[in-house]
């Protein structure tokens, strides 16, 4: 009787099929982006900058109005990830017509949200490890199903393999002590300072393979403004190093969760090449997702210190594969649906 | 047939409820967000822990975590450098215990040359524990941060083995000392550096500062430490009472807050800023008992991690590709 039912509910029910209207996405995005990029600079930013103002009453004043809209735009950011990957899984649920596709991901995209909800509650490690599971699983299926696309090239496949391995690398190090921890086992996981070591070339690496994907064909779009401002940047990020100035908070905004174990301009020029990538998919009218996924992912850094960081990894390897895209079959391109035309 | 003022409308709606929404969390001080860092578990300890002995059985039963540093490169004098620190945390009789050990080929503990440096290592927390953790190098102004350090060459003072300028200098000629026993003559000394006190009774300071430069001794000193060297690796006890007054660091049985570590190589000439720091981690004290151990090997259990994650990987694998070929039929 159950299974029959199961099978009913999971396998054959047909789900209506979800309308969502592309330009409104893209402001709803939009308006995640502007919140998370003002978390980093008000929040994240100011506090290393505000170590090095005077400490005058003003400056103090300054830094609190600072760090309450940075909370503000932290919060407003939560939400609006929270938001977007019900969304898009949902989507992704409703597009998929392979009934034991759609009950792992059904199973998955329950587990995330259950988990999501219960750590913010509870804050338990089981819950944590759950959470941590279930985004590692997501963003993995999202790797892998557009790496198993056979119209993306290799540079897209490659620069998400390695966002992805990178992912993967950290969720190791930072699951497997979970998992100590619920099994009350008083030893070091094995490997776990390695792979994390391993994780930081691997995303040093997709600096350079992201722009081979997604930069190189348009970097000429990022125009003399964008790769001026990149390089000024990265220069600045650079002499930082050399300097008692308070740019260096810039420089340690950035290595946030890399331990530099590898020559810095290694990483200067992933960076820059990053960036590069990004301000160009950004001036490409049809690569609005790849410029979005790219900058989320940055801002969610390689160490992901809190659930909302793991929804931006989720988000940004979601667009950068093509997540919402798919969706837009699904809808029969009704007036109104996504269109989105991802170039890979 | 939609148009673009009626989905701004629809978006102007929507991060209405967001900021609405963002507004009451950020009121309450509240962030809409689980930390995911890794968890330093203070469990209870059914034994007396000692702190004159950093490799006693007991820290078997405290679950270890490894902890990635790397080079303090923020402010000047900048240094340090990759490397690794071993973690464990237990509590007994209202005593917090927190353990460093990290690798280091020599042992440097003492200064009484002007040439050496000691080895050194401290932990920080934040000293209100709330949403809003301080920048874990040296806190912030209005969010402090407590230290507590350890130097090798202070437990060398301690232990009252430190050289005097004739020892160091057995060849030195020195005609006369003027006003030897003069306080003037002895600047450090005299403005209460924490550097030069004479009377130390533990190897470890505890600290306050509330960003670069601001370093203070605090008023109360009640931190224990004690370090010892063996086979090219640093094992250090940290240990203070789980409450205290409340300008520093508050613990309690149920409770998290954060925890930072640092590390200076006195072989390397490293002091002040030139250390190797971690990012802040979360610290929990669990009031459950310290058992350790557990009936599967380490490498079972990291067997076990590595072959569920492989067979995680698998059924994802295998769900895209059912999921890709059955698009490409459809």
């Amino acid at each position: 009787m159950l299974v029959p039912t199961v099978q009913r509910i999971f396998f054959n029910y047909q789900l209506p099929r979800l309308r969502v209207s592309e330009t409104l996405l893209r402001q709803v995005v939009q308006g995640l982006i502007v919140a998370a990029l003002l978390e980093i600079v008000l929040l994240r930013l100011a506090t290393r900058i505000g170590v090095h103002v005077p400490r005058s009453e003003l400056a103090a004043d300054g830094l609190q109005a600072a760090s309450f809209v940075g909370s503000l735009a932290f919060n407003s950011a939560s939400i609006l990830a929270i938001g977007l990957t019900v969304l898009l899984l949902l989507m992704m649920t409703m597009r998929v017509r392979d009934s034991v596709a759609r009950f792992g991901l059904v199973l998955i995209s329950g587990a995330l949200m259950i988990s999501l909800m219960m750590s913010l509650v509870t804050g338990r490690a089981a819950w944590d490890g759950a959470f941590g599971l279930a985004a590692t699983l997501l963003v993995l299926l999202l790797g892998v199903t557009l790496m198993a696309r056979k119209d993306v090239s290799t540079g897209p496949r490659a620069a998400v393999a390695l966002i992805v391995g990178a992912y993967l690398c950290y969720q190791y190090y930072s699951l497997s002590y979970i998992t100590y921890r619920l099994l009350d086992y008083a030893a070091l996981p094995p490997l776990g300072i390695d792979v994390l070591r391993w994780g930081e070339v691997l995303v040093v690496l997709a600096g350079g393979a992201v722009f081979w994907a997604w930069g190189r064909p348009r970097w000429r779009l990022a125009g003399r403004l964008g790769i001026a401002a990149v390089v000024g940047f990265v220069v600045i990020v650079g002499l930082s190093s050399l300097t008692p100035s308070s740019t260096t908070s810039i420089l340690a905004l950035w290595t946030t969760g890399m331990s530099f174990f590898l020559p810095s301009p290694v990483y200067l020029v992933a960076l820059a090449l990053y960036l590069v990538t990004v301000v160009a998919c950004f001036r490409d009218k049809d690569a609005f997702w790849l410029g979005a996924g790219l900058l989320l992912l940055l801002v969610a850094g390689y160490m992901p210190e809190a659930t909302y960081h793991h929804l931006l990894v989720i988000l940004g390897v979601g667009f950068l594969a093509g997540a919402f895209h798919v969706v837009e079959e699904a809808t029969e391109r009704a007036p109104g649906t996504i269109s989105m035309h991802t170039r890979h | 047939m939609e148009t673009l003022s009626s989905s701004k409308r629809l978006t102007v709606i929507i991060m209405a409820f967001v900021f609405v929404g963002a507004a009451a969390l950020t009121l309450f001080d509240l962030r809409l967000a689980s930390s995911q860092t890794v968890t330093l578990v203070a469990k209870r300890s059914e034994n007396a822990i000692p702190l004159d002995d950093p490799s006693a059985d007991v820290w078997d039963k405290g679950a270890p975590i490894q902890v990635p540093l790397s080079g303090q490169n923020t402010v000047p004098p900048r240094g340090g450098g990759e490397g690794t620190v071993t973690a464990r945390a237990l509590h007994y009789d209202g005593k917090l215990y927190i353990r460093m050990e990290w690798s280091d080929a020599t042992k440097d503990d003492s200064t009484s040359m002007q040439n050496e440096f000691t080895d050194a290592a401290a932990v920080q927390f934040p000293v209100e524990h709330g949403e809003s953790v301080p920048a874990f190098c040296m806190g912030n102004p209005d969010a402090p941060v407590n230290i507590w350090q350890w130097k090798a060459a202070w437990q060398t003072g301690t232990d009252a083995s430190v050289l005097d300028v004739q020892e160091a200098y057995p060849n030195i000629a020195v005609d006369f000392y003027p006003f030897e026993d003069e306080p003037e003559f002895y600047p450090a000394a005299a403005s209460g550096n924490i550097v030069v006190r004479a009377d130390r009774t533990s190897a470890a300071d505890n600290l306050l500062a509330g960003s670069f430069g601001t370093l203070t001794a605090a008023e109360d000193q009640m931190v224990a430490g004690m370090g010892a060297w063996d086979d090219g690796k640093w094992r250090v006890v940290f240990s203070r009472d789980l409450q205290v007054g409340a300008e520093y660091a508050q613990f309690a049985e149920g409770d998290s807050t954060n925890v930072a570590f640092a590390v200076w190589n006195g072989a390397n000439a490293e002091r002040d800023g030139m250390k190797s720091v971690s990012q802040f981690l979360t610290l929990e004290v669990s009031p459950e008992i310290a058992t350790g151990g557990g009936g599967l090997s380490g490498g079972t259990i990291g067997l076990f991690v590595v072959v569920g994650l492989v067979v995680v990987a698998g059924l994802a694998t295998v769900g895209s590709y059912l999921l890709y070929t059955r698009r490409q039929t459809a």
